[in-house]
């Protein structure tokens, strides 16, 4: 498992396999009921090999096909990498905009709220910096979605144990 | 396996907490923080801390005529110099994730008593925790109970968001009026694991805020013995070294006793002296980078800040 952002660049011998990596989240994006999720995880990768513009194409539009369940971590996650991503490309005011869409969804969640305060600082816009500062201090008991990207499937485990259950019975 | 515990236990809270969010999936209102006070920045008179030390030992009575103080290769005129007066914030920033338990958390509680006693009567602490999540538990006070209280609730689990953390706090204390010295002291066992932010992002806060970033981290990292351990420990190291080079800041190791180590930090930020001038011959916005020398002896160790932002 790849330890969150320890590194902000992947080691080479993960960046020689990257497309090999890429050609499984295509694969996995022929099923749709992961195609968002493996949209995202590829992104995420190009985005850490420094392949941002690849990356950015395919974070938006984040428009899930009609009928398909929508998934607040995998839409939370889509605005708060292609935050990341515009940031990285140097345009901070659609990183800003991406930032405030993510804490739409998860208004609590730490990360784009210091994503936010991290663009806000850099635009010069000190004092909107520190309301999202003291903004992120103020303690809340929800799941940050982006501590969940790292441990993959985890957050369906509880789901899967009931469907096996119900199997039993 | 206490990190797996702690992942499972965030995947089991994450789905009851994300069930909230599937019962509605329009947009939950964000809810933004109302007041506080302005930056004290600003391009008009700047405010370097400088320490200068010939071993441990502070040197002292220095005055304008004895520094040398350029902004982006100019020299400056320093108006006035303070050692001493000017009273300190001083913002505790303590790794509470799973991997500070049983005595090394006692030892933290009993360096941040010690601390708080150490302090001025004019100086104030600030309590920040962070796991996963940064939290602040006591706003800048003097009140050492309310700080006692807060320190012997402490229950330690979870990952460790260090970067996050150090951003937070940075932003926090520039908030601070200019005639406060701001000083941030961040404990951790050196292992991020959960941050948005990368060592890059913390690097562009560190160089856009005020306060001087100081880290105590223990000597658990220097005890692996292979080259590619040390190579690692290396890397997970830069991160911190960079952010207190950039601030004025240190970083000091220690796994034996966090007291004396605490109070460290503490003497030689008090026992420094803060510059002040203001910029001439140079732009006012963008990058600035700082050399500040005291050119009659070589031989002592400035630490400064390198630069600031001017917007």
């Amino acid at each position: 498992m790849l330890t969150a952002p320890d590194a902000e660049r992947l080691p080479s011998a993960i960046l020689r396999r990257v497309d090999d990596v890429r050609e499984l989240y295509e694969a996995a994006s022929a099923h749709p009921r992961v195609a968002g999720e493996a949209r995202l995880r590829e992104a995420w990768l190009l985005h850490r090999a420094a392949r941002h513009a690849e990356a950015l194409a395919l974070l938006e539009p984040p428009t899930p096909a009609p009928g398909a369940p929508v998934d607040p971590v995998v839409a939370y996650l889509g605005h708060l990498f292609r935050g990341r991503v515009l940031d990285t490309l140097d345009r901070p005011a659609d990183a800003a905009a991406a930032f405030r869409e993510a804490l739409a969804i998860a208004p609590a969640a730490q990360s784009a709220r210091i994503g936010l305060m991290t663009v806000l600082l850099r635009q010069g816009d000190r004092r909107g910096a520190e309301l999202q500062a003291e903004a992120v201090q103020v303690p809340a008991s929800s799941i940050d979605p982006f501590w969940l990207y790292w441990i993959g499937d985890y957050r369906h485990y509880p789901a899967m144990v009931q469907q096996l259950r119900e199997h039993v019975r | 396996m206490r990190r797996l515990a702690w992942l499972v236990g965030l995947a089991m809270a994450a789905v009851a907490g994300l069930a909230v969010a599937r019962a509605s999936t329009s947009a939950i209102a964000a809810q933004e923080p109302q007041t506080r006070p302005t930056f004290r920045a600003t391009t008009d008179v700047v405010a370097v801390d400088v320490s200068v030390r010939d071993g441990r030992r502070a040197i002292t009575g220095l005055t304008a005529p004895d520094f040398r103080l350029t902004d982006n290769g100019v020299p400056q005129t320093i108006t006035d110099v303070s050692y001493g007066r000017l009273p300190i914030d001083v913002s505790v920033v303590l790794d509470v994730s799973d991997s500070v338990t049983g005595p090394l958390l006692d030892q933290l509680r009993t360096a941040i008593r010690q601390l708080m006693s150490d302090m001025g009567a004019d100086d104030r602490l600030r309590l920040i925790h962070f796991n996963m999540r940064v939290a602040r538990v006591v706003d800048l006070t003097n009140d050492a109970s309310a700080v006692d209280r807060a320190i012997t609730q402490v229950r330690a689990g979870g990952g460790s968001s260090i970067y996050d953390a150090a951003a937070v706090a940075l932003v926090s204390a520039s908030a601070a009026p200019a005639d406060r010295r701001q000083l941030i002291v961040l404990f951790s066992d050196g292992n991020d694991s959960t941050s948005f932010s990368t060592p890059r992002s913390l690097l562009q806060v560190a160089q856009r805020t005020n306060a001087s970033m100081t880290f105590v981290l223990p000597d658990t990292l220097v005890t692996f013995t292979t080259r590619i351990a040390v190579s690692s420990q290396a890397m997970r190291l830069a991160p911190y070294e960079r952010v207190a080079r950039e601030t004025g800041g240190a970083i000091y190791r220690s796994s034996q006793n966090l007291t004396p180590t605490f109070r460290r930090a503490l003497e030689e930020f008090r026992s420094s002296y803060v510059l002040h001038f203001t910029p001439q011959g140079v732009e006012r916005s963008g990058d600035h980078v700082l050399d500040v020398t005291v050119p009659r002896d070589d031989g002592y160790t400035i630490r400064a800040r390198r630069g600031y932002f001017g917007g």
